[in-house]
């Protein structure tokens, strides 16, 4: 899934091990997550938007489309 | 502009890369060359290729012990070893790599007594007691560390080691019903007690490798 978690831990002026050390995972965690390796747990993925103060679906873009 | 570039610098995490599978080629050979050796030298026959198996497996998982052992132990040159950021990462990582660092060389331990070990009608350098009690005592404690590890792991790892158990069982699955199949029909000979427990092991450490490189984590970093 893309994702812009990279773009965003770069705007606040982050590094990925302060990023990790503030989400409580491990740097292979969010490298994994921002090189679209991993998809994070739905806790993870909003405790990154709570962080970053953003929508969860502007850091995670689904591009999937309802079936007509 | 393209042939300044290809004759340029090497990038550090090439570097890096290079280094570990070098060491690592390096030390295991060694290792195993110095085990061989040793063993020889006892006149203990290593001709059963399921001892052979099941030593190359037991080598392995103490080499990769070793060097996370070394990397917690001195995490400044263990950081180019180890396929981390830097030196900070192992000590943030420490908890959980130590939990896994001692199981993966008990585990090595075990396959090696297994493979040195006598049987009942034939002597080896370990007495098939000992090789018993430290199978049970070593298989007691890799379970317990492996419940505590799971609490120390991020979601990460434990979604590699699901993800991988999953693989390493469909795999296990297919290869040995094929292969008992084939041997209840008489096309193949049965694997010994021996071959299956390093096969079972070797499908399983293969499995998470190839969910870890998946998953991103082998990515030279």
């Amino acid at each position: 899934m893309e994702n812009r978690v990279k773009t965003c831990r770069e705007g606040m002026g982050w590094s990925q091990g302060e990023l990790a050390r503030r989400l409580g995972v491990s740097r292979q965690t969010v490298n994994a997550v921002e090189t679209d390796k991993y998809d994070p747990s739905l806790p993870l993925a909003l405790r990154m938007a709570k962080l970053f103060a953003v929508p969860v679906d502007s850091l995670f873009i689904d591009h999937w489309e309802q079936p007509s | 502009m393209s042939e300044f570039s290809a004759a340029g610098p090497v990038p550090a995490k090439t570097r890096k890369l290079v280094l570990q599978v070098a060491i690592g080629a390096i030390v295991g050979g060694a290792a195993s060359f110095g085990v061989l050796e040793a063993i020889e030298g006892t006149g203990f026959n290593l001709d059963d290729p399921s001892r052979v198996a099941a030593l190359g497996i037991g080598l392995v998982f103490v080499l990769m012990g070793t060097l996370v052992a070394f990397g917690l132990a001195l995490p400044g040159p263990g950081a180019r070893l180890l396929n981390v950021e830097d030196a900070d990462e192992l000590r943030e990582q420490r908890r959980p790599l130590v939990r896994s660092a001692a199981s993966i060389l008990l585990i090595g331990v075990m396959m090696i007594a297994l493979a040195l070990a006598g049987g009942p009608e034939s002597t080896g350098l370990i007495s098939r007691e000992a090789a018993a009690i430290a199978f049970a005592a070593i298989a007691v404690i890799t379970t317990l560390v492996s419940f505590g590890a799971h609490k120390d792991n991020d979601e990460l790892m434990r979604s590699i080691a699901r993800e991988g158990s999953a693989w390493g069982f469909y795999a296990s699955l297919a290869i040995f019903t094929t292969w008992g199949a084939l041997a209840h029909l008489g096309y193949v000979a049965w694997i010994t007690p021996l071959g299956m427990v390093s096969a079972l092991l070797a499908i399983m450490l293969a499995a998470i490798f190839i969910v870890c490189g998946v998953r991103g984590v082998l990515t030279p970093r």
